[in-house]
């Protein structure tokens, strides 16, 4: 049986002369029009012209662009859409908190009911400590560890992405000073061999140990970690007396609601959270062990955003609808789902589609090249039909893709790939 | 990033991006060639430069290439240090000489006034700017010296090293559409500047015009801007051409005001 549903009449590619008008404007008033992630240039949008570059509105799994294109999304706004964009729920949650206050002289209390459920649902926190993005809670991890240890080196994972913060950028970017990363050290993933030796070579002066729960960097495919790799980095830690810091950022959530290092197999002394903690409200989370928070408690750490109660209200509503839908189970099945669905459709024209990392936060490359090019050509094919995808970077599955959903990207892809394969008659087909 | 810039580096660059495209000031300039012109044999001029590979550019009436042809008398240029060897790029030293005195005279009949020439293009005032065929060459030139340079810096100085270990092996394209095709080779994280196209770039920085790569260059034109318009593209393995950027932007601490 084949997994690719019937091919339905070819779609009109879409246009985008609202967004290029409103981006022609941002260019005068914003530094790069978009700058970061969102923007063209680090979006990877190849080629620009395909791409919307501003949205108009969200619903469920889905965004209108400004010229009212619909995108079945697949990036999910690089992660915070883990129940459906709007969802009911999450919400009503915000507005009835709005209702009562927000961003006031003194926290709410819901601060310490998000907390408790913090502490109650990831396995290793007993804390929870709130601030706004990413970056706020991976720097407040390296701090915690620097002042816990007195130690100065910090270990990366080569392929890393910990935010923005100078110390988490390299010695050839812009506005980094080099002795803002004179103190980073980098091994390898899944290279115990290589991190035993930087872990001799330092002895006694490496503070931390940050990395992502498996390898899912840019432009390449995701790596999960092998067997008895966590805990052999855990027993290593513990044996050098450097702080285990998880950033679950990106994954936290949508592998195991108990944080991605329950889901596999061991336990982190400090694990950074924020995409998928609200749903899209701002706020971010340090989570940790109980020694190591009264380290925190003596950081000069705080922003004027911090404790504002609506953030708090949406991710106790979220976290609670994520665990009453068994999310990370579905998201293994949708994106399962999904992901044989795609390779499918590739292979029936004659390409090799690979998918790489957790399903719910799948990976993709077409391999027939080492370029990527002809994974960008299928990409801008996909997203001028309406399904959002990038070329770059892991996608998410959100609880609201329905299986409909699904079928409807196939016929997508089953078209892209179609056109891609027409437009290179010079290819061999893999079939 | 890097505050200071390497002495040894620039010398490099002043060697084999800045003297590396008088061959292509040759081809492109008639009155580089017809300083050529009574070059009947050819002529080899070695550079000496302390802590810098020995190198000889060959000039004949047909061009100017690197090597050196065994039978071609040389005239050997030596400087005491790198920072010797830029001033005498800059105009602010004079180096010293080791040939037959007929030999000098091709230093100051021919040699001297095809760099001051290849100057002149590379530092163009606004008047020669105003000739489009001059403005063009400008901008050819400029960018053989840039893409040659990207080679230098990604092999020789720290910041550059360091942007290239994170390349992996393959080719980058450097293009003006229908225009020019350029390419950066990466081996086992070694730069070598190639100036063809190559037979399989895994990743490509593409200017749409001359005019829009010379406005890129000089600093006139903002390469967002660009990027979000067309004029300038990326495509391929986007990680290798952003190194290469870096690498891009290091270059101009070197070769910029």
């Amino acid at each position: 049986m084949s997994l690719v549903p019937p091919r339905t009449a070819p779609t009109t590619p879409y246009t985008f002369e609202k967004s290029r008008a409103a981006f022609d404007r941002a260019l005068s008033v914003i530094p790069s029009g978009i700058y970061g992630h969102q923007g063209p240039t680090e979006g990877c949008y190849i080629p620009q012209t395909s791409f919307p570059l501003f949205s108009s509105r969200a619903e469920g799994s889905r965004f209108w662009d400004l010229d009212d294109n619909e995108y079945i999304d697949y990036m999910c706004g690089y992660g915070p859409n883990v129940l459906g964009y709007r969802d009911p729920d999450v919400d009503a949650a915000a507005a009835r908190q709005a209702k009562l206050e927000d961003v006031v002289t003194i926290p709410s209390a819901i601060m310490v009911d998000f907390a408790e459920l913090l502490v109650d649902t990831v396995a290793s926190a007993d804390w929870a400590f709130f601030a706004k993005n990413g970056g706020d809670a991976t720097t407040l991890a390296v701090m915690t560890a620097r002042a816990a240890t007195r130690r100065k080196k910090i270990v990366f994972i080569n392929g890393f992405y910990h935010g923005v913060a100078p110390w988490t950028q390299k010695l050839d970017y812009p506005g980094v000073l080099e002795e803002e990363v004179a103190n980073n050290l980098y091994v390898d993933f899944n290279d115990l061999p290589a991190l035993e030796r930087l872990f001799s070579e330092h002895r006694g002066s490496i503070a931390g140990l940050i990395a992502q729960p498996y390898m899912h960097g840019n432009f390449t495919d995701n790596t999960l970690p092998e067997a008895g790799y966590w805990q052999a980095v855990r027993a290593l830690c513990d044996a050098h007396g450097v702080v285990l810091i998880v950033d679950d950022v990106r994954a936290g959530f949508r592998l195991d609601l108990a944080g991605s290092d329950h889901y596999f197999g061991f336990k982190a002394d400090l694990i950074c959270f924020c995409k998928a903690l609200a749903n899209g409200y701002n706020v971010s989370a340090l989570c940790g062990r109980e020694s190591l928070k009264d380290t925190v408690s003596s950081l000069s750490y705080t922003g004027s955003y911090w404790m504002s109660a609506v953030p708090f209200a949406a991710g106790i509503a979220t976290l609670t609808k994520l665990k009453q839908l068994d999310a990370p189970t579905q998201f293994q099945r949708l994106g399962t789902e999904l992901t044989t669905g795609l390779t499918s459709a590739a292979a029936e024209h004659g390409f090799t589609l690979i998918a790489s990392g957790a399903p719910a936060l799948f990976y993709l490359r077409i391999a027939d090249d080492d370029s990527l090019m002809l994974h960008q050509e299928w990409v801008a094919e996909c997203v001028r039909r309406g399904v959002f995808l990038t070329s770059h970077h892991n996608h998410f599955i959100n609880a609201a893709l329905t299986s409909a959903d699904i079928t409807r990207t196939l016929e997508i892809a089953h078209e892209a790939f179609g056109i891609v394969r027409s437009s290179h008659p010079e290819l061999e087909l893999t079939r | 990033m890097l505050i200071d810039t390497d002495p040894r580096v620039q010398a490099h660059i002043n060697l084999f991006a800045v003297l590396g495209t008088l061959p292509v000031l040759v081809e492109r300039v008639p009155a580089a060639r017809a300083l050529l012109a009574s070059t009947l044999t050819p002529v080899g001029i070695r550079f000496v430069v302390p802590g810098l590979p020995r190198a000889v550019l060959t000039f004949d009436a047909t061009g100017v290439r690197w090597n050196r042809e065994p039978k071609a008398p040389l005239v050997t240029l030596v400087f005491t240090s790198v920072a010797h060897f830029n001033r005498m790029i800059d105009g602010a030293a004079q180096p010293i000489p080791l040939a037959a005195p007929t030999r000098l005279r091709f230093l100051t009949g021919v040699f001297a006034p095809l760099t001051d020439l290849l100057g002149r293009y590379l530092q163009p005032s606004e008047a020669d700017l105003a000739d489009p065929e001059f403005r063009e060459t400008s901008t050819v030139l400029t960018l053989h010296v840039a893409a040659a340079a990207l080679a230098q810096v990604a092999n020789e100085d720290r910041s550059g090293r360091f942007s290239a270990h994170h390349i992996p092996d393959g080719d980058v394209a450097l293009e003006v559409t229908g225009t020019l095709a350029y390419h950066l080779q990466l081996r086992d994280h070694h730069a070598t500047f190639v100036a063809a196209p190559s037979p399989h770039p895994r990743g490509a920085l593409t200017f749409s015009t001359l005019e829009v790569t010379g406005g890129i260059l000089a600093g006139d034109l903002s390469a967002v801007a660009c990027i979000s318009d067309g004029r300038l593209a990326m495509r391929g393995v986007i990680s290798m051409v952003d190194n290469v950027n870096r690498i891009l932007d290091r270059v101009g601490h070197y070769l910029g005001k």
